[in-house]
């Protein structure tokens, strides 16, 4: 439910970050990674998070993921509030509410395409009927059908990329994060993964949140922020691309 | 996860990987070698090569191990679902790095054997898994 002058309810936030810091200490040196960063993420956006290496990017996905607290301030996600939650909590919700895809696609080798995309439903203890059902049916949406016995190393990057989506789509999550999903790839296959994310967007109604270091993925998000020494800012608004 | 899938889970990084067919390669050898050597110290032996040839054979797989231990953290493994796998993994070692010893010690030889076999095993499979969890956190970016 909206107001009618169209701000925006808790209703369409999936993720809220409040005057979040990280920092980090080695030894006597304490390095700032994030520096009050405020933002809000909605239901069926896409955002792209471009920055430099080292600007904060990953770390700010994983405190959004719960793998790490912030120092200071609050990170609500769909109404939960990451603070309040202790390990196991933060493990449900990584479970069932967000999903992140890390750079190098977090595959494992020794499991078949099939095992590795079950592997939430597993955890979750979901019955192997419906663990069957569910990832057959995500890997026909991702056009993985016909490569389930197969080893990831068998797969070209394109395809792990594939695997990697699926395994986070597996679980219908609210939230997906994606830490340069393009990185590794060529430029057509780039197009592919991120037209991907878009059909995801309009048919999974998830917040989608990608950080990159090319700045042509962002012509494929619905809004742009720069993430710089830590502190992130608007970029321009883009009209939603169809 | 109940402790079933956890379980299963194992079983199958166990039986895929390299560490399993090495243990095995390694106990027969011994196992066959205490045909032909008769020493009354020989147990001991057995017991330290035994441990050497549980943590060699977990070396071999710590790739994946690591690497389910990434995956387990990222898609939301609670902490027992981790202590079942680390768990199985390292009694499952250690009964197999056994073989040799059962054939030869008394029982309690045979387990002071098993407990240091698993100690060793469980504890190389929880450093890794810490420190795969330190990387997840210290890895600025």
């Amino acid at each position: 439910m909206k107001l009618l002058n169209g701000a925006l309810t808790m209703y369409d936030i999936s993720v809220m970050l409040r005057d979040v810091w990280k920092s980090y200490k080695f030894g006597s040196e304490v390095i700032t990674v994030l520096r009050n960063v405020n933002a809000v993420f909605k239901q069926g956006e896409i955002v792209g998070i471009h920055g430099p290496s080292g600007s904060g990017k990953t770390t700010l996905l994983r405190i959004i993921a719960g793998l790490e607290r912030p120092d200071r301030g609050d990170v609500i996600v769909s109404g939960y509030n990451l603070n309040l939650l202790d390990e196991v909590g933060l493990s449900m919700l990584r479970n069932s509410i967000v999903s992140y895809i890390p750079q190098d696609y977090g595959l494992v080798e020794t499991l078949t395409v099939f095992e590795n995309i079950e592997l939430p439903l597993l955890i979750s203890g979901v019955g192997k009927v419906s663990r069957v059902k569910n990832v057959s049916e995500i890997m026909k949406y991702m056009s993985l059908s016909g490569k389930e016995n197969l080893r990831p190393t068998y797969l070209s990057g394109g395809e792990r990329q594939r695997v990697a989506i699926a395994r986070a789509l597996v679980t219908k999550p609210s939230v997906l994060l994606a830490d340069e999903p393009t990185a590794n790839l060529d430029w057509s296959n780039a197009v592919k993964v991120m037209e991907l994310f878009r059909d995801v967007r309009r048919d999974f109604n998830t917040a989608i949140v990608i950080v990159t270091h090319d700045p042509r993925i962002l012509e494929f998000v619905d809004r742009s922020l720069n993430m710089v020494e830590g502190m992130l800012k608007e970029i321009t608004p883009k009209p939603r691309l169809q | 996860m109940d402790i079933g899938q956890g379980y299963l889970i194992a079983i199958k990084i166990l039986v895929r990987g390299r560490g399993l067919y090495i243990q095995l390669v390694v106990s027969t050898l011994l196992l066959y070698y205490t045909i032909f050597v008769k020493h009354p110290q020989i147990v001991y032996l057995l017991i330290l090569v035994g441990m050497l040839n549980v943590l060699t054979a977990l070396l071999s797989d710590i790739g994946s191990h690591s690497a389910l231990f990434y995956v387990l953290r990222i898609c939301g493994a609670k902490p027992p679902t981790i202590t079942t796998y680390v768990l199985t993994i390292a009694v499952l070692a250690a009964l197999i790095g056994l073989v040799p010893v059962i054939a030869l010690a008394d029982f309690i030889k045979v387990v002071t054997a098993l407990t240091i076999n698993i100690i060793a095993s469980t504890s190389l499979l929880y450093y890794v898994f810490l420190t795969v969890k330190k990387n997840l956190v210290l890895s600025i970016a």
